[in-house]
Parts: structure tokens; sequence; C-alpha cells
């Protein structure tokens, strides 16, 4: 799980949005790196070779909180969300 | 060569969708990945409409109900999911299986009438792409 949770901790980092959402992303994506590193444990693949190669299979922490901030530009930009739900941006 | 697809029997749409935008090779190629990100949202919501699902769940079912071609960095997915929703195209909620939670994805309404229009666009793109490239294709 270290390797796992540096990487979460890395992407977290790089999301400047309101806490419930980064927590919201946060847990998500535990949940998908280690439902991942288990199945290819069941498939026989060490722990560590598990959990580096289901991190590599994700993307980099950088391209996906990029890919996170800019969906979520373009809708508040565009969209309505219903108060006191939008991510509060805030400028780095 | 890449082989041309052509629909002499009507299977579901969803499966048309889906098939259609596969050629014999691509699962041992991979696709340029600027191609599938075009129809990610397509492909999203179809993972989903038959059966909730979370992130990991909706990419094993993609790569499956794409026999493999469709192979993408996961996390790529979570963008495209956050943007659906917020557009309420899908909606979300925790659910707890063996003590872990996950973020379950289900179709809405709204998601389901716009999956609808994008197979209208999708069954023209193809039928005509295909039908220019039966003709070329002849030897």
């Amino acid at each position: 799980m270290r390797m796992i949770d540096r990487y979460v901790r890395e992407l977290a980092e790089r999301l400047p949005v309101a806490g419930g959402l980064r927590e919201r992303v946060r847990e998500e994506v535990t949940g998908h790196l280690s439902d991942a590193a288990s199945d290819l444990g069941r498939q026989g693949v060490p722990p560590a070779e598990a959990e580096q190669r289901a991190i590599a299979g994700f993307g980099s922490p950088g391209s996906i909180a990029r890919g996170i901030l800019e969906e979520l530009g373009l809708i508040a930009r565009t969209m309505a969300a219903p108060a006191g739900t939008r991510p509060a941006l805030v400028t780095a | 060569m890449r082989r041309v697809n052509s629909y002499s029997t009507r299977p579901s749409r969803i499966y048309l969708a889906l098939h259609s935008m596969m050629t014999q090779g691509m699962e041992r190629r991979g696709v340029r990945p600027e191609l599938l990100k075009g129809h990610l949202d397509l492909l999203l919501l179809a993972a989903v409409r038959r059966q909730p699902a979370h992130g990991y769940a909706i990419v094993s079912e993609l790569r499956r109900m794409s026999q493999g071609a469709f192979n993408l960095p996961e996390g790529t997915i979570y963008p495209a999911l956050y943007r659906l929703e917020r557009a309420s195209l899908l909606a979300s909620e925790w659910s707890t299986d063996s003590g872990r939670r996950r973020r379950v994805y289900r179709l809405t309404a709204e998601g389901e009438r716009v999956l609808g229009e994008y197979l209208d666009e999708w069954e023209w793109l193809a039928g005509g792409l295909n039908a220019v490239l039966e003709e070329a294709m002849v030897r």
C-alpha cells in the first residue's frame, strides 16, 4: 500500500479544490488502485510489483490532476452546479 | 489491412456502436489514445447503462466489451466521469463492499437520452464511412 498511498498523496497535492472533492478523489483512486493491485495479485504478481503496475496503468499524477482540473474548470464556466456543491477552485 | 465491417444483421444499437469502433487487429496494436478520447463520453455512458459500476469496474468492463481493444490509462476516465456527473448524465454514490467504499456510477434519464443522441450520430458517421470505404476498397 505504500506506493499507492504515495501516488494518491501526490495526486491530491496537485488538486487545489475544496477538501470534500479532494477527499473523494483520494478515496476513489485509492480504491481503484487497490482493486487493480489485488487483481494482479490474484494472477500471481508479487505485491510490490502489483502496486507498481496498477499505478503505471493509471497515468501520472500530474496528467490525471490536470485532467480533473480542466474538466471542472470547464464546467464551472459553462454550467450552474447546485449551490454549495461546486468545488472552489483556488488560484495557485 | 483493416476489414471494413458491413452490417448485414442489426445487433443491439449499443453493441453496434462499440463493435463498429473496432477493426480486426486492433487488439494487438492498441489504438491511438486521441482517437479513443473523442469517444470517451459515449463509452462511459454505454458502460454503465445496463449495470451501475465503480471506476475500476468500468475500465474492466470496457476492456472486456471491446475485446481488449480499449486499454486506456485507467485514471483518464475520472476527469470525464466527474464532468458527466456535473452535467447530470451520470449520478454516483458510495457503496460499501467487502469493507472498501467505492463510488458507483449510474446512468440518469438525461444520460440515457444523450446516449441515444450519441448513437444516432455514431450510426450516421459509421454508416457514411463504411459506405465510402466499402466502395473504395472493392478490388
